[in-house]
């Protein structure tokens, strides 16, 4: 979230710099709303591996000297 | 690739082989000759060894050099903060500084985001002592402090020296002759920067690694006059700011926050073996409350008015021939801010841009000024800018993270609990909105300030 703001800050600064007043606000209303709606927990979650990604199998217990990779 | 690789291949790489006059550099290596590239002055290195000369003290100045020689060497890239420095460096003792090369790489990385690594060896000869001179310090110095012509600097100077009198040592960090001048009144000049730095091309103007040849400065000065505390005048908004409001890809400003001096001091004490310790007295209160502090309780609290603040050059900031402060940077307007919160007034020609109520930004300047507008109109938007995110942090949920990631840092850093490190940030950060609220409302509605202060809104 806070990488987001840095970019939102960047965004608005640029438009203060490129544009109007009026439009540089629009802008800058736009991206915190839009900040605001992005599931940023579930993106968090989902790379931090926490229950969104499949359970691996099992491994197969070997036991025999023979159980090996079958050839 | 792996991710280690990818974010190494982002990184731009220099290496730097710094050598002695009449020794090769290395093939591949970009050459920094002492002598040549970096230049001490035999004079000001002279005030280093009023006590007894120590190479060590050298050698930290040279660790110092370079890294700025390297901070201004490479460019960094556009959306990728990161490089990458391997330094060789000869030193007289290179065994100590293998010691201390751990401390050192943790300061430089935390302070200026990028990646660094020091191979020492032995000097092929050692540096001549300089000529002793004869220093007139008083005796028993138990603090030293920063020392410039800025507001913070004479402001806290003038406090902390109602309590520690003639205890506390002012340490020159300019290098420009009207320090010089200002230093002189008060007679107890140390130390300033001895050495010059001059890469083939200087491509980089970050320039986070000046906090690091001022902090080694003053520690050096701290250890050659047996103080144990080092003074850094900067108050809340000017030390916690930086780190508090990144903008884009940019790594947070550590220049003057207690993590950095933290990391400084682990360096020094493994490098001399002597502890100091960075104190911040005036962290937790705005410029504001300092300087009204000192125009309340100092006899020479009238010189704040000779202070600058604005870090512009007179070839961009004269009007008429006489050289003014922009007024509209960040750093002028976080002074005019200050001044109009101490309840004080400073004459409309103290600044390149006499009226900020003006509804455009071209009208606010002095009649007749017309240098670099387009370039000072961004100064002034990224100035405006930052003051006012800095009033919004508390209310918006990505503030509030940054905020408790400073309180985090700054607890740890300063060994206090962290609620109590939380309350005092939020105070004066708390302190700040209001004092950019009523400076923008005193500029007026119609006020080009007050169009770009969307949080007053």
């Amino acid at each position: 979230m806070q990488r987001a703001e840095r970019g939102n800050k960047q965004v608005e600064e640029h438009y203060y710099r490129k544009s109007s007043e009026a439009r540089t606000e629009k802008v800058r209303e736009r991206l915190v709303n839009g900040l605001k709606k992005v599931a940023l927990d579930g993106l968090a979650r989902q790379h931090l591996s926490n229950g969104a990604t499949p359970q691996t199998s099992r491994s197969n217990k070997q036991t025999g000297l023979d159980d090996g990779v079958q050839l | 690739m792996g991710k280690a690789q990818r974010a190494e291949s982002l990184s731009p790489l220099l290496r730097v082989h710094v050598h002695e006059p009449g020794v090769k550099p290395g093939s591949g290596w970009v050459p920094c000759k002492i002598g040549e590239h970096v230049r001490f002055s035999t004079e000001e290195l002279a005030s280093y060894c009023f006590a007894e000369w120590e190479p060590v003290v050298f050698d930290a100045l040279l660790v110092a050099a370079v890294v700025e020689f390297c901070d201004r060497s490479q460019r960094r890239a556009t959306h990728h903060w990161v490089r990458e420095f391997h330094v060789r460096i000869p030193v007289h003792e290179p065994r100590r500084w293998e010691q201390v090369g751990g401390a050192l790489h943790e300061a430089l990385s935390f302070l200026t985001g990028d990646r660094w690594a020091f191979e020492f060896s032995a000097r092929k000869k050692a540096e001549p002592s300089p000529m002793q001179r004869s220093f007139v310090l008083p005796s028993g110095s138990r603090a030293v402090i920063a020392f410039s012509e800025g507001l913070d600097s004479r402001a806290v100077a003038g406090l902390m020296q109602q309590s520690l009198g003639d205890k506390l040592l002012r340490v020159r960090l300019g290098a420009k002759a009207t320090d010089l001048d200002s230093m002189a009144s008060y007679g107890q000049l140390l130390a300033s920067v001895p050495y010059g730095v001059h890469p083939q091309a200087s491509v980089e103007s970050s320039a986070r690694a000046r906090g690091f040849k001022f902090a080694t400065i003053s520690g050096l000065s701290a250890y050659l006059t047996t103080a144990d505390r080092i003074i850094v005048p900067e108050s809340g908004q000017g030390a916690l700011g930086p780190a508090l409001i990144p903008v884009g890809q940019a790594y947070e400003d550590y220049r003057n926050h207690p993590a950095f001096t933290d990391l400084m001091e682990a360096y020094l004490s493994a490098l001399l073996n002597y502890q100091p310790h960075f104190e911040f007295p005036r962290l937790w209160y705005t410029k504001g409350e300092t300087l009204k502090e000192f125009v309340d309780t100092c006899k020479d609290a009238q010189t704040w008015e000779q202070t600058r603040s604005c870090w512009q050059s007179a070839r961009q900031v004269s009007v008429d021939g006489r050289k003014r402060q922009c007024g509209i940077c960040a750093a002028c307007m976080l002074r005019r801010q200050t001044v109009h919160a101490a309840g004080l007034t400073e004459a409309k020609e103290t600044y390149v841009w006499e009226n900020l109520a003006a509804a455009k930004f071209e009208q606010g300047a002095a009649k007749g000024f017309d240098l670099y507008l387009h370039a000072q109109r961004e100064y002034a938007i990224a100035g405006t800018l930052h003051l006012d995110h800095l009033a919004a942090l508390r209310s918006s949920a990505p503030g509030c993270i940054a905020i408790d990631l400073c309180a985090f840092q700054l607890a740890r850093s300063l060994r206090i609990p962290e609620a109590d490190a939380k309350a005092k940030l939020g105070r004066m950060l708390s302190k700040h909105e209001t004092e950019w609220g009523s400076f923008v409302k005193s500029l007026g509605k119609r006020s080009f300030i007050a169009d770009w202060a969307a949080h007053l809104r």
